[in-house]
């Protein structure tokens, strides 16, 4: 990415942050949603929060940027009950939620209105400050500008020259297929060159790239595999963060929850973390729209993207989906061929 | 049955010498149930490794029962149900076709022993079938010994 191209890119960001306020605020004015889904500043650090504008004054807040990293699609449950239009800012990830959402029939189409947002991807605060020899707990502020991020530090005044934003994304962004969002209401911004180019470019890595942690797996002995997994899983809070920011993880009556049957025990004993992840796994298996929100959310950072990237290359390898998350495809385990393979049965 | 009971390591020094295989079949209420009932009322030999659970059909088993009797001590699970083209609802093996297709690769992927979920196909005619899969299965597991990976400790 040359610099005049981020220089570009930085300008189109700040006019698609004003576009969706001024798209928000008209929505909001002639009250043809009730709500608008996007993010803001967050006022204690770098990354953005979820914002939810009820009026044209709160939708001045809204921001865009590589610091709007959080899914918005999975909060569209808490107004389901409610009257009137919900309207969600959507970059690519967020709009195959929501389809995700439409396709369970968990939120209704004719409430949610989709603002498809181009993204030039999220970036990961823990490789930030990896890049700038910091902790994650000491970036207080972060922009795109020419040339590259500008981060300002905890106890700076200004905000020095930081990595090229492409350096420092998670590995969900960079296998990203979605930068322009598919499946939306509209598109808000217009015309932004630098953003629109970038955001049309193929992902930076292929999927076989994405997947290759997954075959570097396969390929250890059985009780390697067990010994990563069960160090991993021991590592687990249980705080069930990643079921609660995934949007394929949308039961009514959710396993995890339940008392009778009593799914999960305590979460010291490493087989009931095989049962916490199993479960969690199986049950988005050939629904999970390849957000890498469960990732994102996971206080103690477990790769549970490797698992979900297992069953979407078994289900390539076997039943011949490619990208069972993009429209156009049915759910692999919603549906069977009679030939389907029967290797062991 | 007390678990504690039937813990190896908890029947005496000679145990790994008596230990046997535990295996929890779920067989479908159509075919393979009456499969395993023919293979009873024909007098067929078979190793009292089984313990049979009977669901309406194959579609009917979770993936996560598996984990939860190899959590409880069980050492195997066969999942049984009627061929494809035969279910009694028209099409309930053939959704249990593909999931247990990938849970079989998953387990595998955990770190576990692929070859402790067996998925096979019974009619209620085959009971000599039935006989067969629990003597082969019994020696498969036997040979992969008492599952420790995610046994709970109680």
């Amino acid at each position: 990415m040359s610099a005049v191209a981020i220089a570009d890119l930085s300008r189109d960001l700040a006019r698609l942050e004003e576009s969706v306020r001024a798209r928000a605020s008209e929505l909001l004015e002639s009250q043809q949603v009730r709500m608008v889904i996007g993010h803001k500043r967050a006022w204690n650090g770098p990354l953005a929060v979820a914002h939810f504008a009820v009026s044209p004054k709160e939708a001045r807040k809204f921001a865009a940027g590589p610091h709007c990293t959080g899914g918005l699609a999975k909060y569209l449950l808490e107004e389901r009950e409610k009257d009137g239009v919900v309207a969600v800012i959507a970059r690519g990830c967020d709009a195959l939620g929501v389809r995700r959402l439409l396709i369970d029939r968990r939120v209704d189409a004719e409430k949610v209105l989709v603002l498809g947002v181009p993204c030039a991807g999220c970036l990961d605060p823990a490789k930030l400050a990896e890049a700038l020899g910091v902790t994650p707990a000491e970036l207080v502020e972060v922009t795109l500008a020419a040339g590259a991020l500008r981060v300002r530090l905890a106890g700076q005044e200004q905000a020095a020259a930081g990595p090229p934003l492409d350096k420092v994304l998670p590995p969900t962004c960079m296998a990203c297929e979605v930068r322009m969002p598919v499946e939306v209401a509209e598109m808000l911004g217009g015309d932004l060159a630098a953003l629109t180019a970038l955001a049309g470019r193929p992902p930076a890595i292929d999927l076989e790239t994405a997947e290759a942690e997954v075959t570097r797996l396969e390929e250890l002995s059985a009780d390697d595999r067990y010994a990563y997994w069960a160090g991993h899983f021991q590592r687990c809070l249980r705080c069930f963060a990643c079921r609660n920011a995934c949007p394929a993880c949308n039961c009514r009556v959710c396993a995890l929850d339940s008392y009778d049957p009593k799914w999960l025990g305590h979460p010291t004993e490493i087989p009931e973390q095989f049962m916490f992840h199993f479960i969690r796994a199986v049950d988005v298996a050939g629904r999970c729209v390849a957000c890498g929100e469960c990732e994102r959310a996971c206080p103690v950072g477990l790769p549970l993207m490797q698992l979900n990237r297992k069953f979407s290359k078994d289900i390539r390898t076997l039943f011949g989906v490619d990208r069972p998350h993009l429209p156009g495809e049915h759910e692999p385990l919603g549906k069977f061929e009679p030939d389907d393979p029967e290797e062991f049965m | 049955m007390s678990v504690a009971k039937t813990k190896p390591e908890a029947d005496g020094a000679n145990a790994a010498a008596e230990w046997q295989p535990k295996i929890v079949a779920f067989c479908c209420n159509w075919c393979s149930y009456a499969g395993a009932d023919l293979a009873g009322t024909s007098r067929l030999q078979y190793p009292p490794t089984v313990r049979i659970v009977r669901v309406p059909c194959s579609g009917r088993v979770n993936p996560r029962f598996l984990i939860r009797a190899l959590q409880r001590g069980a050492d195997g699970v066969l999942v049984a149900g009627c061929h494809p083209g035969d279910c009694h609802y028209s099409t309930g093996n053939y959704f249990a076709r593909r999931r247990f297709l990938l849970a079989r690769r998953f387990i595998e992927y955990l770190g576990l022993e692929p070859d402790r979920l067996w998925v096979k196909w019974i009619s209620g005619s085959e009971g000599n079938k039935f006989a067969d899969v629990v003597r082969e299965m019994s020696a498969a597991v036997a040979k992969l010994g008492p599952n420790r990976k995610v046994r709970e400790a109680r």
